[in-house]
């Protein structure tokens, strides 16, 4: 980390820290609230956790900052790996490219050896990817792995079984921390799913595109 | 079959040229994603909304409660509050799907706010984009506007409190104070008008300006297309792209790869969300009690994005308020630190893009490192709003280092004041020399008081975004003084 980024990154959290610290101890919690089976069956405060019942506002805030932060991360991680995935890992690697030849050889290997007579270069693409100022410039296809089909029927079944838990939780006592947990469980399984796809079964693609038109 | 369902689209629609589209570039950043999750956010507050509205009642008047909380079986309650404890624990999803809801409105609200800061600090901002960052802040202000109409409608102690701030700010404005506090509170707050107006503003009103103002932002982006990190080399394809050439951008085709891109984040929004939903309660109304205008909450503050409007109503000393010479005209403290200063901060958010002006457009994001002024700005900006934000919770800081909140209030305001300064300076002069090639293209004196001289070009251009190096040049369509 250079010098400059640490010292902003420490005038920031002289304030951010202390403004976190102070918005974290908000309220006490109060008593739970008793609900009167006889009149509904459901259970909704019922859960595996125990947490605060209650949270203020500014504890509101720290937390859906630290959460939003979190989620970056995650978000970040999965972009990468969905760009990184499926490039081969050697950098000089050949990449097809819409003029028909390959990057990653230099101007004397590309002569010796003629780009495909194809128009598209050889390769199988869908037509709206190239317009008049619009051109690939890089195109690795799809590894299409058997390890990619037990990675996405593993992850298919995982969603079934947590879309399927989630449904029955509503048909029985309605909790809300399990609902949570269940939908957690759906969305993030669907997410990987399709980081799954993306990198086992989807080409990889780039292209270039011309501001003004 | 799918065929002959698509030709018959194509041949009314158009679609096959249409399609063209679908291959737009979209750059591969990890930080423009922000974006997209205050779009899903708003999204889930869309559908979320849809179910609440199913059974909430936008009224005051009393009425029996006969569901399952004990403590409030066969109490006279107003029915919004009957309503919201009826969706919240007599109704399966109600309590999940309210929280989700909650939620996703900080959600949406804080990752406009971080889009924002990287929009800023990458000065994505900068000609042509002007007008979206003035769009994308109304949309900040549309998106506080909605959350706090939202916050009062369960109209419970807490809540209808904390809104009551809102009403005397509305009613401290002078001579049309009383005016628009009637307008939008319905009377004097809480008035029986309050809450199905508020109901109106935060279903209907506000949300369709929110639609209207997301569409505008996309068009512009789809029009001008996005902006693009620096380039770490030559791009090579049917044409050349030189690393410094912004007159075309790179990325990923909408679709399918971007489009795929968009569902992990879909679904990773939605999954954060939920896992908040489902295990951290927000605004437990049962425990507030419903509206009791006889009594004070023992604690009251405002939703954490309103806090530092919160900090200047504490610590801003009374003597500023003044009565204007011969007139009866009230100039009130509430109006100067409610009114006055907050339209200040989003009045300098709207200059901004004017204040830090580019004559030539440019389409490469920058290293903030290498923008000494405008880093520090936003580094005061920032710091400005966090002090005015711990002021607003100053009686639990109060109480967490046993003083007085009067001490606390005067320190706050030199804190307040003098940090952001201080911290402002001190990021200007850490980075002082690194905006050199920034200054020149605008004519500027370079920021260390150094030579004007242009470097070669070679120099100019941009190296890897990611990275910290303040070497690394990020504005390579310059080359012109510009003002």
């Amino acid at each position: 980390m250079r010098r400059e980024t640490l010292v902003i990154g420490v005038l920031i959290a002289l304030v951010l820290l202390p403004m976190w610290y102070v918005g974290i101890q908000g309220e006490a919690t109060s008593e739970e609230i008793q609900i009167d089976q006889s009149v509904s069956e459901i259970q909704p405060l019922s859960g595996p956790v125990d947490l605060p019942n209650k949270l203020s506002p500014s504890q509101v805030g720290v937390i859906v900052w630290i959460a939003l932060f979190g989620l970056y991360g995650v978000l970040a991680g999965a972009h990468r790996f969905m760009n990184t995935a499926v490039r081969p890992s050697d950098p000089d690697a050949e990449a097809v490219v819409s003029d028909g030849g390959y990057s990653g050889q230099d101007d004397a290997e590309r002569e010796l050896e003629p780009p495909d007579e194809r128009t598209d270069g050889g390769v199988n693409r869908p037509s709206w990817l190239t317009a008049e100022n619009r051109w690939l410039v890089e195109y690795h296809d799809a590894t299409g792995s058997n390890e990619g089909i037990i990675v996405m029927g593993a992850l298919t079944v995982l969603a079934i079984v947590f879309s399927a838990l989630f449904t029955g939780e509503y048909l029985t006592l309605a909790r809300t921390q399990y609902f949570g947990l269940y939908a957690t469980g759906l969305f993030l399984s669907l997410a990987a799913l399709t980081v799954a796809y993306y990198a086992w079964f989807m080409p990889h693609v780039e292209v270039a595109e011309k501001r003004e038109h | 079959m799918l065929n002959r369902i698509y030709g018959w689209f194509d041949r009314r629609f158009d679609l096959e040229d249409s399609s063209k589209f679908l291959g737009k570039a979209f750059p591969a950043e990890d930080s423009f994603l922000l974006g997209e999750v205050a779009l899903f956010t708003f999204f889930l507050l869309v559908m979320t909304g849809i179910f609440l509205g199913f059974f909430f009642e936008p009224s005051t008047t009393e009425v029996t409660y006969d569901g399952s909380v004990a403590q409030y079986q066969d109490q006279e309650l107003p029915a919004a509050f009957a309503s919201v404890l009826y969706i919240t624990y007599d109704i399966p999803f109600g309590m999940f799907l309210r929280r989700l809801h909650h939620w996703a409105a900080h959600f949406f609200v804080a990752s406009i706010g971080l889009h924002m800061l990287r929009v800023f600090f990458s000065g994505a901002y900068r000609n042509p984009r002007e007008p979206n960052w003035v769009v994308g802040g109304l949309l900040a202000l549309l998106a506080i506007f909605a959350a706090y109409t939202g916050y009062s409608l369960p109209f419970d102690e807490f809540a209808s409190t904390a809104t009551g701030i809102g009403y005397s700010i509305a009613n401290s404005i002078p001579i049309v104070g009383d005016i628009i506090s009637k307008i939008v509170f319905g009377g004097e707050y809480p008035s029986s008008a309050t809450l199905p107006r508020f109901y109106f503003l935060h279903v209907f009103a506000i949300p369709v300006a929110i639609m209207a103002l997301i569409g505008v932002h996309m068009a512009i982006l789809i029009r001008q297309k996005h902006t693009e990190g620096p380039r770490s080399s030559d791009v090579a394809g049917e044409q050349t792209v030189e690393k410094d050439d912004d007159t075309y951008v790179i990325g990923l085709p909408a679709f399918p790869n971007q489009a795929a891109v968009s569902v992990v984040v879909f679904f990773l929004t939605l999954a954060f969300v939920s896992l908040l939903a489902g295990f951290l309660p927000v605004h437990n109304v049962a425990a507030y009690g419903p509206n009791d205008p006889a009594s004070t909450p023992e604690l009251i503050m405002p939703d954490w994005f309103l806090m530092w409007v919160f900090g200047f109503l504490k610590v801003m000393p009374s003597w500023m308020s003044f009565t204007v010479p011969f007139t009866d005209i009230h100039v009130s403290t509430e109006f100067l630190s409610g009114v006055v200063l907050p339209g200040i901060v989003f009045g300098l958010v709207f200059l901004w893009p004017f204040i830090d002006y580019r004559k030539d457009p440019t389409h490469f994001t920058v290293n903030p490192l290498r923008r000494p002024w405008q880093t520090a700005v936003g580094v005061a900006a920032v710091t400005f709003i966090m002090i005015a934000s711990i002021a607003g919770m100053n009686n639990i800081l109060a109480d967490v280092i046993a003083v007085s909140t009067g001490t606390i209030n005067n320190i706050l305001l030199v804190a307040t004041l003098v940090y952001p300064l201080v911290a402002g300076a001190i990021t200007y002069y850490i980075l002082r020399g690194n905006g050199r090639e920034e200054s020149q293209e605008r004519g500027e004196p370079a920021a260390d008081g150094g030579s004007r001289s242009m470097k070669p070009t070679s120099e100019n251009g941009p190296t890897d975004g990611p990275s910290d190096d303040p070497t690394a040049d990020s504005s390579p369509s310059g080359g012109e003084a510009d003002d």
